[in-house]
């Protein structure tokens, strides 16, 4: 977080902007607050539009440690209040990172977390270095040449303008899967076969 | 409570029509998420404050897929209630138990 804007900062613009009184704007807030609170007592939700959901959310008992001491002890069960803004909130909030995707990466690659989690420290805070092509993850596995492969194929999968690779990326589980499973039945009826014609 | 039942009980309260207080409301909010759209956190007193932070690029398990995924950086809101608002939700539970 950048900036910390003050209670009477944020009552001025919003006074400004409303065109209202300061004096107003702090009363509104001031009953905006207690009817929220109202709501969250009455109700354990509160549904304000624009905005998000404050809920009241049951926390159950856990064991935890006293953080002075060391100590173990056990943090009662609870009540606490959790906040969702909307979905058009949310995706307004995360408006620089909101073109990137998740993307598969090779199971051999993920062996090596520290090293991978090296990677993101240093592509993370900027948006523009992180790149949703894979190249980063071809740079680690360049050691081993049947890696470099997969992540070749993997490269050319992940070019854009090709939704049938698109949909191949996908399910690729399910197609190893199959193809593992056709290769097993391919297999017994050969020997199956062979058994039959030496009867 | 939805947003209807807030104005409900706030216009009456300002002496404003239900009209205005329902303008109000979508301006002010319109406000809070610009904060957040420029990484500017507020509290509002007597509920919270409000906050942004970034989750890092990070590798993890998706069950759905079976495989690992880099999942991107994302940006998120954060709430943190204040310690009188937890105090009167916590104070409410230990009532009931």
């Amino acid at each position: 977080m950048k900036d910390k804007l003050t209670y009477d900062q944020l009552t001025e613009l919003i006074a400004g902007e409303l065109e209202l009184s300061n004096r107003f704007t702090r009363k509104f807030i001031k009953q905006l607050v207690r009817v929220i609170r109202q709501g969250l007592v009455e109700d354990g939700k509160v549904n304000l539009s624009n905005l998000g959901i404050f809920e009241t959310k049951e926390v159950e008992a856990r064991e935890g440690r006293d953080p002075k001491t060391g100590e173990p002890i056990t943090i009662p069960a609870h009540k606490k209040v959790v906040f969702k803004p909307y979905k058009k909130v949310r995706e307004r909030i995360n408006q620089p990172y909101i073109e990137l995707e998740a993307e598969f990466v090779d199971s051999t690659e993920t062996e090596a977390e520290p090293e991978s989690e090296q990677q993101t420290e240093t592509t993370a805070p900027s948006p523009s270095s992180f790149s949703p092509s894979g190249e980063s993850t071809t740079e680690n596995t360049s050691s081993s040449s049947k890696r470099s492969i997969r992540s070749e194929s993997a490269k050319r999968l992940q070019s854009p303008g090709s939704p049938g690779f698109e949909w191949l990326k996908q399910h690729k589980s399910l197609i190893i899967r199959i193809a593992g499973l056709t290769t097993l039945i391919a297999a017994v009826g050969y020997s199956g076969y062979k058994w039959l014609k030496e009867e | 409570m939805n947003t209807g039942e807030v104005v409900d009980r706030l216009y009456g309260e300002l002496d404003i029509t239900k009209k205005d207080t329902k303008g109000y409301l979508k301006a002010m909010f319109e406000i809070w998420v610009e904060q957040l759209e420029s990484e500017r956190s507020f509290t509002i007193p007597g509920l919270g404050t409000f906050d942004t932070h970034t989750r890092e690029s990070h590798v993890s398990y998706n069950p759905y897929y079976q495989s690992y995924m880099q999942i991107p950086p994302k940006r998120v809101a954060n709430f943190k209630a204040s310690q009188d608002l937890k105090s009167l939700i916590e104070g409410e539970s230990a009532d009931e138990g």
